[in-house]
């Protein structure tokens, strides 16, 4: 009786082994994760480089050749002007106010305190069959070990879009906008975004865009985008209503920038209160 | 209308990163709405604190040796930010006597960019560009672009 139970036992154990392996979920797909992943989410994250890219010496395409022939510079980006209108990605992450990650299984979120946008990472996922258009765009994203990598696709065609700097310009460590080119962006334009700590309180950002129809090989942004922690109170996230009271910098539809005589400024300020 | 030179907000939101990372100043004059190479103080009377998005502003009345008064309006950092610095929406009330630090406009006008507003109960304001996290102040490998 014990020899038959041994047997029993022996095949048993083998039949299991002879099972075929459950591949493991990836990481971002269960609560337990959390533990493992790297710590994007404590505080917030304050971007400390230039949001506009310098250098920019990827070779256009014709197309783009083209059109910057008869570029002419905008004196300010149109966030600057009423209604703050976002630039999109992804000039809009990098405005100098904080960034905030959360996670669930299978998404990680990104809040955008320089706009009170959020964007919606599906992890381990794919992109939606037909994505709408975006000015964060279609966001999937996975682990390569310690770094997310994001891929993002399905843009609005009025993103704030950077070819490069006019020539001679851009060489300060902050780019203004009048020294960059902005253009339109094709139809498949992808970003793909490497994230990683590179220490307890710097997080880098490493970005590669693919648009055929502006470079002839993919753009890879420079200066890598970096960010630093806020901890404990100052770690925490604010609101942003823009423009919340009817002062702006830059009027898009002329080109110009605005300053309003402050004493212009406060009787309407005042006018306004008293009503 | 006073036009300042031409990058309103991103030549402020410049600034503001050129002073949380510590470089010079002077790498944007040519730029800037603001000569950051140049403080001014101005004592006032508070007219208006607006606690608001994209940028607050504090707006004073001035007297000048003359007798002649001015609005002067201080351009300072987003709401976020600057309650990061330790600002808050209560700290200033119109009536309220106030000393500003600022960079002034490069056109003359009675705005600028504030750094610092010494409050009459003798508290100080400061670092309007807001919180410079940890280790801002010495920018790690690679956080400043390279020239090329």
């Amino acid at each position: 009786m014990i020899k038959h139970k041994a047997l029993l036992a022996i095949a048993l154990c083998s039949a299991m082994f002879a099972l075929p392996a459950v591949a493991a979920e990836p990481l971002g797909s269960n609560w337990s994760d959390v533990a493992k992943l790297p710590d994007f989410f404590t505080g917030n994250w304050q971007s400390v480089t230039s949001f506009l890219d310098n250098p920019t010496n990827v070779p256009f395409t014709a197309q783009a050749e083209a059109y910057i022939a008869h570029y002419k510079p905008i004196a300010d980006i149109p966030f600057a002007g009423a209604n703050c209108k976002t630039p999109g990605m992804p000039i809009i992450q990098r405005l100098g106010s904080p960034l905030k990650f959360f996670y669930e299984p299978g998404m990680i979120a990104i809040y955008i305190e320089n706009s009170s946008m959020t964007r919606f990472i599906t992890l381990n996922g794919e992109h939606a069959a037909r994505p709408n258009p975006t000015y964060l765009g279609d966001s999937v994203g996975h682990f390569e070990g310690d770094t997310l990598v994001v891929e993002s696709v399905g843009f609005a065609d009025d993103l704030l879009f950077q070819y490069g700097d006019l020539p001679g310009q851009g060489k300060g460590p902050f780019v203004l906008p009048p020294e960059a080119i902005f253009g339109p962006h094709g139809p498949n334009l992808r970003m793909v975004e490497r994230i990683r700590l590179v220490d307890p309180d710097t997080l880098e950002d490493r970005l590669t865009i693919y648009d055929d129809t502006v470079w002839k090989q993919p753009y890879v942004s420079t200066p890598v985008q970096l960010f630093k922690r806020n901890r404990g109170e100052d770690g925490r996230p604010h609101e942003w209503v823009c423009n919340s009271a009817n002062i702006f910098a830059f009027d898009p539809s002329t080109n110009k920038t605005i300053e309003e005589d402050p004493a212009v400024v406060l009787k309407r300020l005042q006018q306004n209160d008293n009503h | 209308m006073n036009v300042h030179c031409p990058t309103r907000i991103s030549g402020l939101a410049a600034a503001l990163l050129l002073a949380a990372a510590a470089f010079p100043a002077s790498a944007h004059h040519s730029a800037a709405p603001f000569d950051l190479s140049k403080k001014i103080s101005v004592q006032g009377t508070v007219e208006k604190w607006l606690w608001a998005n994209p940028h607050s502003w504090l707006y004073i009345r001035a007297a000048r040796p003359d007798g002649v008064q001015e609005i002067w309006g201080f351009e300072a950092g987003s709401t976020g930010m600057l309650a990061r610095s330790g600002w808050n929406a209560a700290d200033m009330k119109p009536g309220d006597k106030v000393t500003v630090g600022a960079s002034p406009s490069r056109d003359g006008s009675h705005v600028a960019l504030l750094s610092q507003v010494q409050l009459a109960d003798g508290r100080l304001l400061n670092a309007a560009a807001g919180a410079p996290p940890p280790g801002v102040g010495a920018p790690p490998p690679g956080a400043a672009p390279s020239p090329r």
